[in-house]
């Protein structure tokens, strides 16, 4: 659905992205994660036809972004970082005007307006003003906006900041609901345990750079090598301490009273023989468990704080 | 028995109630008053770049024009009077210099903070707002001090010539400074009370310019008007409604501001005094359409839709309705020169109207949707390069020609009170309508063209005046100059006259149309001003047209 090949920008000697590759599928839900400046927003208005590529190439749904752009337009809903609102217009009037600017005939308007005010949660606003609403009910209004001329791709450019806690929740329950229409979705964020836990593909950009991609789970891994394994024993043994700072297969320990946390190289049999070895010792275990990696784990050892 | 929440023990005296004031230290106020930090980031980033000594440069050449132009050629001795017609020349042109400086430099002074959203922080700190409002008016009027004061060498020079002391050159002065201290005030007035640089620069300049006009003709009538024992009197009046301003700044600056824009539709019309605008009442639904629940038809060109339905009064009515107020009083006043048979004066008046009302709506066409940040969300929509542009550019025309039309329609007074054959009032209340139309379509294509190359409205609007100042006002000028102190007539200077919306107007007038020296050239003032600047927009709005994809793809920042 969104293929880019060897985009490259640059502003004279300074390269903001550098020969980047990325292709998502219909109907994935792709997060774009970096650090500021790492060059999202330079891809994201790439692919939104807003910015001419140094050089490389995109497609979105089939058509070039550069040759193609109004059927790109067409097939995209762009929500920017940042945006403004028309201050004098009421909240349908300017859901009326983007339908308008993007062709759709006035007979249709009136119930697409309706039904993107319902799938927002805006409906008893519909006669507010725009500069009335807070700032939970513009991001969503703008989100009603990207949606209004029913695009296969939402290109979302940071669409959660700035919001407080609960319009975040509202904010990633409409995305999973757009997720289930069965729009391919990118969007980029901060805010990683979320993202976590609605994109099935992320890509981790830096300095330019594309530094990782793929299933977020396979990521994941890929970036921690090893088991992070966490013991809790029911009361303070120097056995059990002695044991496991002496394995071969452990490194970085960390011990906190009864609770030891450490990496583990070694597979699954390994794993069992450890439990094993501390049973046997009549270690008394409360808790043996392997700790699930985390995006933002994975996000902070891949990417290097540098900005491009 | 208990004292109550609140209330005292006995034997303590309550804590005195304590001002915000009381929490600054002496040290610190003393820091405030003498190394006020406003003033010091203001002149810091003032004269950071080279603008300022630009236009210092500029300033003191075009006064240092005005006195090599008019310097009496004859022996010295015998020249007192023509010492004193030259002082006055000199006087009126810094007069009118910075009157049109004054309001440049003060009349976006605390906008720009609100616009940046910077004036909360400002607010909040120690710094009280009378050192915010100090600060902001010293850097606006020290620069024009410093211009004022830099003439010395010029005058130094005048002095020369006989006939001349120290209570013309004190006079002049005196009310040189007390002009810039009034208009600049003028201008931060206007700034602590709008929320837009756009609207405080208009309506600053709607009150300045016909100030400066009433200064200018006192200066032309009277010949002793710099003499310390005239412009005393106001320059008296001028410092004195500098601190009544000063003080409702002041005042307002300590009541809270609200950040969010009313539009039309949520403003208590039974607290607007004056004049009301109400969409759906004639002839107001000329400017903005009445709002109703209809969809926008199909096949409309929704940008203009956008402009004319939400935009124009989107930000409240405050700005038209002062304008609309100002300019219908100051038409009464130059009603009269209808009945006096000099109906270019009032075209002139019509003219310098649509000088500030046409740049003010069509200066932000593009930089609004930048700055608001709306402007990638048209840009990723089917709508056509050349929709927004042509949307934009009828949507301002509109708005110019009605208030214009409001304004302008008692010029049609001139057909029953003119003084020429009927047939001929007709013909000539036409090209009086087709100069003025020229000149809004000019103006409007040339904010449009500024728009779409600057960054900032204010820049975009600045230099927008500047250029039409020097296009209109300076032929006028450089006329008048050449006129009264060279051998060169009138016809001579068709290639400097032509360029003037004034003088073509002129050219026009029954005065000079029947007995036109310049017919003896074959040629006319007026068709070859029409000429020019119908050319002109075409080229102006053909290059918005070519480069606004790619001025507009520029705004892009690296992420």
């Amino acid at each position: 659905m969104i293929k880019i090949r060897g985009f490259v920008k640059r502003y004279d000697q300074f390269v903001a992205v550098d020969h980047l590759d990325l292709d998502i599928e219909q109907g994935d839900v792709f997060g774009f994660i970096g650090p500021n400046g790492a060059g999202k927003t330079t891809t994201i208005r790439f692919l939104t036809t807003l910015l001419k590529p140094t050089s490389g190439q995109a497609e979105i749904n089939g058509f070039s972004v550069t040759k193609q752009v109004d059927d790109v337009k067409r097939s995209i809903g762009y929500m920017p970082d940042t945006f403004g609102l028309y201050d004098g217009m009421k909240v349908w009037e300017f859901l009326d005007f983007f339908a308008t600017a993007y062709g759709l005939p006035r007979s249709k308007r009136r119930a697409l307006i309706d039904d993107v005010l319902e799938l927002v949660d805006l409906t008893s606003k519909r006669d507010a003003l725009v500069n009335g609403l807070s700032r939970g009910m513009q991001q969503r209004l703008c989100l009603a906006k990207t949606l209004v001329h029913d695009p296969p791709v939402l290109i979302l450019d940071e669409p959660a900041s700035g919001l407080d806690p609960r319009a975040r929740v509202e904010m990633k329950a409409l995305l999973k609901e757009l997720q289930k229409m069965g729009k391919t979705i990118l969007v980029s964020s901060h805010i990683l345990p979320e993202l976590a836990d609605f994109c099935n593909k992320i890509g981790i950009i830096e300095r330019g750079k594309l530094l990782a991609v793929g299933p977020v789970g396979d990521v994941i891994r890929s970036i921690r090598q090893n088991r992070v394994v966490e013991i809790v024993i029911a009361a303070p043994s120097e056995a059990c301490e002695v044991t496991l700072a002496h394995h071969p297969q452990i490194r970085n320990l960390t011990v906190a009273e009864n609770r030891f946390k450490f990496e583990f190289i070694g597979n699954d049999d390994d794993v069992l023989a450890l439990h094993k070895d501390l049973v046997m010792q009549d270690i008394q275990l409360v808790w043996f468990n392997e700790v699930q990696a985390d995006l933002e784990e994975a996000f902070m050892k891949i990417t290097k704080g540098l900005v491009a | 028995m208990s004292n109550g929440p609140g209330t005292p023990a006995e034997g303590i005296r309550p804590a005195k109630m304590r001002s915000p004031k009381d929490h600054i230290g002496l040290a610190d106020r003393l820091f405030l008053a003498i190394e006020n930090p406003v003033l010091r980031r203001e002149l810091l980033t003032a004269l950071r770049s080279n603008k300022a000594f630009i236009l210092h440069f500029l300033f003191l050449l075009a006064l240092g024009t005005v006195v090599y132009v008019a310097w009496p050629h004859e022996l010295i001795s015998t020249s007192s009077e023509k010492a004193r017609i030259l002082f006055r020349t000199f006087g009126k042109g810094q007069l009118v210099l910075i009157s049109i400086l004054a309001p440049a430099f003060s009349a976006s002074a605390m906008t720009i903070e609100k616009e940046k959203r910077c004036l909360d922080l400002l607010l909040t700190s120690p710094i009280n707002p009378g050192t915010i409002l100090m600060g902001k008016y010293m850097s606006s009027v020290l620069y024009l001090f410093l211009l004022v004061l830099s003439t010395a060498p010029l005058v130094s020079v005048i002095l020369w010539l006989p006939g001349l002391g120290p209570a013309e050159v004190g006079g002049l002065y005196l009310l040189l400074i007390s002009v810039a201290a009034a208009f600049g005030m003028i201008g931060l007035t206007c700034s602590t009370y709008f929320h837009r640089s756009q609207s405080s620069l208009s309506i600053t300049y709607m009150i300045v310019l016909p100030l400066s006009l009433i200064l200018f003709a006192f200066a032309q009538g009277f010949d002793g008007f710099f003499i310390i024992d005239t412009s005393a009197w106001p320059s008296l009046m001028l410092l004195i409604a500098t601190v009544v301003m000063y003080r409702s700044c002041h005042a307002r600056l300590r009541k809270p501001f609200d950040p969010v824009f009313k539009a039309a539709e949520e403003e208590d019309v039974s607290t607007q005094t004056g004049l009301v605008l109400v969409r759906d009442r004639f002839p107001d639904n000329l400017l903005a359409p009445p709002k109703d629940d209809e969809l926008l038809p199909d096949g409309v060109n929704p940008i203009y839709q956008k402009e004319i339905r939400s935009e124009i009064l989107g930000r409240g009515t405050l700005f038209l309705r002062l304008i609309i107020q100002i300019s219908m009083f100051l038409s009464v006043v130059f009603l009269t020169f209808l009945y006096l048979g000099k109906e270019h004066i009032f075209v002139y008046y019509l003219i310098l109207f649509t000088m500030l009302v046409a740049p003010a709506f069509a200066c932000n066409t593009f930089t609004q949707e930048r700055e608001r940040g709306t402007l990638d969300l048209l840009l990723t929509t089917l709508i056509k390069p050349s929709q927004i542009i042509t949307g934009k550019f009828l949507a301002c025309m509109r708005l110019s020609l009605f208030l214009t039309g409001l304004v302008g329609v008692t010029m049609c007074f001139y057909l029953f009170v003119g003084r020429d054959e009927p047939m001929l009032r007709v013909l000539y209340l036409g090209v009086y309508l087709l100069l003025i139309l020229t000149t809004i379509v000019f103006e409007t294509a040339l904010a449009m063209f500024f728009s779409l190359n600057f960054r900032s409205t204010v820049q975009s609007m600045i230099t927008t005046y500047t250029v039409l100042l020097v296009l209109f006002a300076l032929p006028v000028a450089a006329e008048e100059l050449i006129g009264a102190y060279t051998r060169l007539e009138r016809q001579d200077l068709f290639f400097l006259l032509f360029v003037s919306p004034f003088e073509a107007a002129y050219s026009v007038s029954t005065k000079t149309i029947g007995q036109s020296e310049l017919r003896q050239h074959g040629v006319m003032i007026w068709p070859a001003f029409v000429a020019l600047y119908l050319g002109a927009s075409a080229l102006l709005m053909g290059y918005v047209y070519k480069n606004f994809e790619r001025k507009a793809l520029e705004s892009n920042k690296v992420q």
